[in-house]
């Protein structure tokens, strides 16, 4: 049974690894066309182009999503060094300015942590705490606001990621770390996602030793709470 | 000062041509390889300045052409650019330990990152 569930998850991570090939050609040549290596564009094209060349970059997002989530099931090795999680929490909120402008949403980072390192794996940390991030701004009105506080004692780090969005229907909050699995009112809204984030983002705060938990009311927004311990306790599974 | 020779071994044909129109809109000389097999041999041959090198290639793949191209005194000192959608720490690692100078994950990067790089390294 495991071995089959392996294999299957082998076949995903190829099958998606493949899917990036005509990704990266995409993007290569839609940089270049907005460029101006094949002539000059009408504003309409270039704004058409710039479009496209958004969707694909959400592709590669999830693309990514799916390769980490098949990668998750082969017990991924963590890389472990020192990280500045005040400095990772920045780069996660930078990556999302320019959405965060689109929909006028404000930022309030609280920083209260006087420890600023964990012995972390640098990028899947990024990750988990980039995906848990990116559905404050998803699922945030326009105009709305975030907040994000980061504390710290002895013997960990923690971290509060606070949107004032649409929420989370109480039939829903048992099953939201669950894998694909994607709430009523975030599909009715029409707002894309892959039901990949969270599940991700809590496996690797565990496989840190950490915890991850959520607070939320529907139509009136969602807090997620985050705890790594300082020292990297490490739970492999 | 004559014109920097790049080899790029690259398996799908879109994304080797992009690349050749921008580099030689660049100023660079480029030469093309589609498989390990024809990257290997025209290193030899030609002896490029800078090698861009893809990993998943039919045949032997990039890791093998970094080794042989490293193992090779006549052209163990041409600088390697790995450009892979290979992003695990352990490629990227592996990549590196053989002797590449860099190592770029594709869709990670946009094109004018890609030529500075190039630019950069080839120097």
């Amino acid at each position: 049974m495991k071995a089959d569930e392996n294999q299957k998850r082998d076949f995903v991570a190829l099958a998606v690894h493949k899917l990036k090939t005509p990704i990266s050609s995409i993007k290569l040549s839609l940089e270049m066309l907005l460029e101006g290596d094949f002539g000059e564009l009408s504003l309409e094209e270039r704004k058409v182009i710039e479009r496209i060349h958004q969707r694909n970059e959400v592709l590669i997002y999830l693309v990514n999503d799916l390769l980490n989530l098949a990668q998750i099931g082969n017990k991924y090795p963590l890389s472990l060094v020192p990280v500045n999680f005040k400095r990772l929490v920045k780069l996660v909120i930078n990556t999302d300015e320019e959405e965060m402008q689109k929909k006028a949403i404000s930022i309030r980072f609280e920083d209260k942590a006087v420890i600023s390192d964990v012995i972390a794996d640098k990028e899947k940390m990024f990750l988990a705490v980039q995906n848990i991030f990116d559905n404050a701004v998803k699922y945030s009105n326009v105009g709305g606001e975030i907040i994000v506080v980061l504390e710290s004692d002895t013997e960990s780090i923690r971290l509060k990621i606070q949107d004032f969005g649409i929420g989370i229907i109480d039939s829903d909050k048992e099953k939201l770390f669950t894998e694909f699995f994607r709430g009523k009112n975030a599909k009715e809204a029409q707002l894309m996602g892959s039901g990949l984030g969270l599940f991700i983002a809590k496996d690797i705060i565990e496989k840190h030793g950490g915890r991850i938990w959520f607070e939320s009311k529907e139509g009136r927004g969602t807090t997620f709470f985050v705890v790594i311990p300082i020292n990297g306790e490490l739970r492999q599974k | 000062m004559s014109k920097k020779n790049i080899l790029i071994v690259e398996d799908d044909q879109f994304f080797r041509e992009l690349l050749t129109k921008k580099l030689s809109s660049e100023g660079f000389t480029m030469l093309e390889a589609a498989n390990g097999e024809s990257g290997v041999e025209m290193i030899k041959e030609k002896k490029p300045d800078l090698i861009l090198l893809d990993l998943l290639l039919p045949g032997i793949d990039g890791f093998e052409v970094l080794s042989k191209v490293k193992a090779d005194s006549n052209t163990s000192n041409i600088p390697v650019i790995i450009l892979s959608n290979l992003g695990q720490q352990e490629d990227i690692e592996r990549g590196l330990k053989l002797g590449a100078a860099d190592y770029l994950i594709k869709s990670q990067f946009d094109i004018d990152s890609i030529v500075e790089k190039v630019r950069s390294t080839i120097k």
